[in-house]
């Protein structure tokens, strides 16, 4: 199979996992069996009533996990528009406006760049009350880093382009020439830097509730990880093969989803790595 | 029309220790309208520099640029945005003269989509009038950049022009890019363009043939300045300057050396060290331009 063949079907199966997934997210009322925050026996084993048994509070966890993929990707979605709006705008100022702007601009990125992310974003949730919103806050101040970088080295090319030149001179203002010539020619870019930062959110978030640090109300995979983790006799029964595997297997799942459509992209957007012959995936 | 005085530009570079590259030095022409100016020179020694200082797509550091008794360099921007339209460029590039993701027929509306000029409802037959002007067909303004060849892509970087109605083009070495048979398609094309629409052109090449046909006048360029400016037979029959001569020669005169890079020019006449005819006051002394006939400068020592 060629390389190109190799990333259609890797793409198709990544969109195939995120369809689902985010049917899961919308529908979930209508999928989950019972109400997540209802609580039944406490520690039932998985039976037909409950498919995957119930926690230490008697919460169904079927009904966490499929209420959790709501969280969890409510989480990654706005996080990733956001911070890779404000990155695209921030990039495109940068790279087209050049002087001051790019200077102080470009020089916040390094520092950014400098920083270790995870950690200080542990660092700043932990100070900070436990909320999804605050999740959210703190992912985009680190997630439009990268998008700024690449962005303003695009546009760089591209402000130097005839076309750009010859819109000036035809009387086209700043802001058209960057609607109209820049930005519909970063927008390839964009995406794919959309879909591995959804991706990245997805891990990150799922290590934030893991150690706690997640909403406690709105319960992602991670927090219920994370509630697995503070049982007992998590490790002396069976009991994490239906409390722990299935948020984990999810977490994997969707991780895998946003690599494959992402890479499949950037193979498909980026006409240089087209012509990449041999390395097979 | 154009009248050009002294127009200079400097880069600098290094933060520390300021060093200063110029790449146009004093160069000073004028252009009547409808008429043709030819500036000829090898690559590097600032011809397309001149062209983006005339319209100011490059801020120059001195000189003056008066077009249509407007003095260009004392505009604001906002100002300088109503008249660029009456000023166009044509680049030596057509492909990418193009957004590549834009239909050609967009790209040819695009300035009267900015300009307005046209009311919507008849930017379409507008659109096919110039598509025809230029010699393409009607079916080409569906089609793409990359589905033209370089000779079409150029005549819809005409169209697009001359959708503003321009005095002034500049045309930066516009067949440069193009095989030879296309070249005369385009130049013959451009010189209708003129007969008909009385454009005035400054016409920027390295190919001495082609500027011969093309233009009225000839300006010759040697590393950033202007070294031999008059009528295109003055010039062609009666070079004075040592550097045309060796530019036109049949023969070929060889000169010696490469040129210098424009962060070292030399001292005195800036050709001297090439110069067949070199004397001791050239390594000294810059010359200053003389007439030598009526309209015919020459900046040597030696006329």
């Amino acid at each position: 199979m060629t390389r190109m063949k190799v990333n259609d079907v890797l793409g198709s199966l990544g969109l195939g996992i995120l369809a689902i997934l985010v049917v899961v997210a919308i529908f979930a009322p209508q999928i989950a069996p019972y109400d997540p925050h209802h609580t039944y026996k406490r520690m039932e084993r998985p039976s037909s009533e409950h498919l995957l048994g119930t926690n230490d509070i008697g919460n169904d966890i079927l009904s966490e996990v499929i209420y959790g993929t709501r969280v969890s990707l409510f989480i990654a979605f706005m996080v990733s528009i956001t911070a890779i709006t404000i990155g695209t705008s921030l990039g495109l100022i940068a790279g087209y406006s050049g002087g001051v702007a790019e200077f102080m601009i470009m020089r916040i990125v390094d520092i950014f760049l400098t920083i270790p992310r995870l950690v200080l974003i542990i660092v700043i949730a932990a100070f900070m009350p436990r909320s999804i919103w605050n999740l959210i806050a703190v992912f985009i101040i680190f997630g439009w880093v990268m998008t700024a970088r690449i962005v303003r080295s695009e546009v760089l090319t591209l402000r130097n382009q005839y076309y750009v030149e010859s819109a000036r001179m035809l009387g086209g203002s700043n802001l058209y020439i960057l609607w109209r010539h820049i930005l519909p020619n970063v927008i390839p870019l964009v995406v794919v830097q959309f879909i591995m930062e959804a991706g990245h959110v997805i891990v990150a978030e799922a290590g934030l509730s893991f150690l706690g640090l997640g909403d406690p109300v709105a319960r992602s995979w991670g927090t219920t990880f994370h509630y697995a983790f503070e049982c007992p006799t998590l490790y002396t029964s069976d009991v994490w093969m239906w409390w722990m595997l299935p948020p984990g297997l999810c977490i994997v799942a969707t991780v895998l989803g946003f690599t494959f459509v992402g890479y499949a992209l950037e193979e498909r957007l980026n006409p240089k790595l087209k012509t990449v012959v041999g390395m097979e995936i | 029309m154009l009248e050009v005085e002294g127009l200079t530009k400097q880069f600098s570079s290094g933060i520390m220790k300021k060093r200063n590259v110029s790449a146009v030095d004093c160069v000073s022409f004028h252009i009547k309208k409808g008429k043709t100016l030819g500036l000829v020179g090898e690559s590097g020694c600032g011809k397309t520099t001149i062209g983006r200082l005339i319209l100011r797509l490059v801020e120059p550091t001195s000189g003056k640029v008066v077009f249509d008794g407007i003095d260009l360099l004392s505009l604001k921007r906002s100002e300088l945005r109503k008249i660029r339209p009456r000023m166009q460029m044509i680049f030596q590039d057509p492909d990418s003269s193009l957004n590549p993701r834009l239909k050609i027929g967009t790209s040819i509306a695009e300035p009267l989509r900015l300009h307005g000029t046209v009311p919507k409802d008849e930017r379409a037959q507008k659109i096919m009038e110039l598509v025809e002007t230029v010699g393409l067909n009607p079916e080409h303004v569906n089609r793409y950049p990359y589905q033209l060849s370089g000779g079409q892509n150029q005549r819809v970087v005409l169209a697009r022009i001359l959708a503003l109605n321009p005095d002034l083009i500049i045309a930066d070495e516009p067949t440069s890019s193009l095989d030879v048979s296309v070249q005369a398609q385009i130049l013959n094309l451009m010189r209708d363009l003129q007969k008909k629409f009385n454009h005035t052109y400054l016409f920027i090449s390295h190919d001495l043939e082609v500027v011969k046909i093309m233009s009225d006048q000839i300006a010759v360029m040697y590393l950033g300045k202007l070294v031999e400016v008059g009528e295109t037979t003055d010039v062609y029959n009666n070079a004075k300057h040592p550097y045309t001569q060796a530019l036109l020669s049949s023969r070929r005169i060889l000169l010696k050396g490469e040129t210098p890079g424009p962060a070292d020019i030399p001292t005195g006449c800036r050709f001297h060290p090439r110069c067949p005819q070199k004397q001791d006051k050239c390594a000294i002394e810059e010359p200053e331009p003389v007439e030598v006939e009526k309209g015919h400068y020459v900046a040597c020592h030696l006329v």
